[in-house]
């Protein structure tokens, strides 16, 4: 155990939880990249950010490459944004999921509720198709 | 008799504490050899654990240094976590779990922390303990190494 604590020591017991969003416009989408971590010290800047961004724009992808963790009340408010803003006709995708994440979407039910891709190309592709009232 | 550790951690039951628990026990869980997807099932399982203390467990009570006290053991056969806390009893083994996909269709945001800790753990055990500490215990079996012993 001592070993594991010497290893825990190092970066990652020093690691606080931290969470960068950035988003910018791109092929008529407003993509969002996550990188971090979303718990409890985190999620309450995670939704005002994508309040901010769901209010914006019709048609929003999370691209969740760089996430590292999600709690379950990030799992909710995916599907909170999805629900609103697929109700006023827009388009919301999650895609670039960590297996581990992608593993616990399944478990909540969620991966048939929302739209979910493997790669952002393709994310980016259904939101232009949904404009077009194809999706 | 093979091996055994343990790991005892105290942390102030605030949101910025859980980063910290989660490095530890992703760490502990990954030196006794779990699986990736195995590793995110603790690390998520605990983060959940711990933020219903602070969250819920809690709020609203005079406890003048709110902590949260961290048991991590390993041996042989399994990672055991075990949760203490001083806030109001919550036995969450007899928590009713929602069905799925109907609690987001019904416009719930949360509540689905506690069914997603006994889906990614193996055993779940609760005590009210003498000295009015909760103990919530969490744990995840381990597969026998190749070639083991017997």
């Amino acid at each position: 155990m001592k070993g594991a604590l010497r290893k825990a020591a190092g970066p990652k017991m020093r690691r606080k939880a931290r969470l960068q969003i950035r988003s910018r416009d791109r092929d008529g989408a407003r993509v969002v990249y996550l990188d971090g971590e979303i718990d409890a010290a985190t999620i309450s800047r995670f939704q005002k950010r994508m309040e901010e961004i769901a209010a914006g724009g019709h048609r929003v992808v999370v691209n969740c490459r760089g996430l590292q963790f999600a709690n379950t009340a990030t799992f909710g408010l995916f599907y909170h944004f999805h629900d609103t803003i697929s109700r006023s006709g827009g388009y919301f995708a999650i895609c670039e999921l960590q297996p581990k994440i992608r593993d616990i979407l399944r478990m909540l039910g969620l991966e048939k509720e929302l739209h979910v891709f493997d790669d952002m190309s393709r994310a980016l592709e259904a939101a232009q198709r949904s404009s077009a009232g194809r999706v | 008799m093979g091996r055994q550790e343990k790991l005892t951690l105290r942390i102030p039951a605030r949101p910025e504490s859980l980063a910290l628990v989660r490095a530890i026990v992703t760490q502990m869980a990954e030196d006794a050899g779990l699986p990736e997807q195995e590793v995110g099932k603790v690390e998520i399982a605990v983060d959940e654990a711990c933020t219903n203390i602070l969250e819920h467990g809690y709020r609203g009570l005079e406890v003048k240094q709110p902590e949260i006290e961290l048991q991590i053991a390993r041996d042989d056969s399994a990672l055991r976590v075990q949760i203490f806390d001083r806030a109001r009893p919550f036995d969450m083994t007899t928590y009713s779990v929602p069905t799925f996909p109907d609690h987001w269709h019904d416009g719930h945001t949360r509540g689905v922390g506690i069914y997603l800790i006994r889906r990614c753990m193996d055993e779940i055990n609760y005590r009210r303990l003498q000295d009015d500490r909760n103990m919530l215990e969490l744990v995840k079996y381990l597969a026998p190494a190749a070639g083991g012993t017997t």
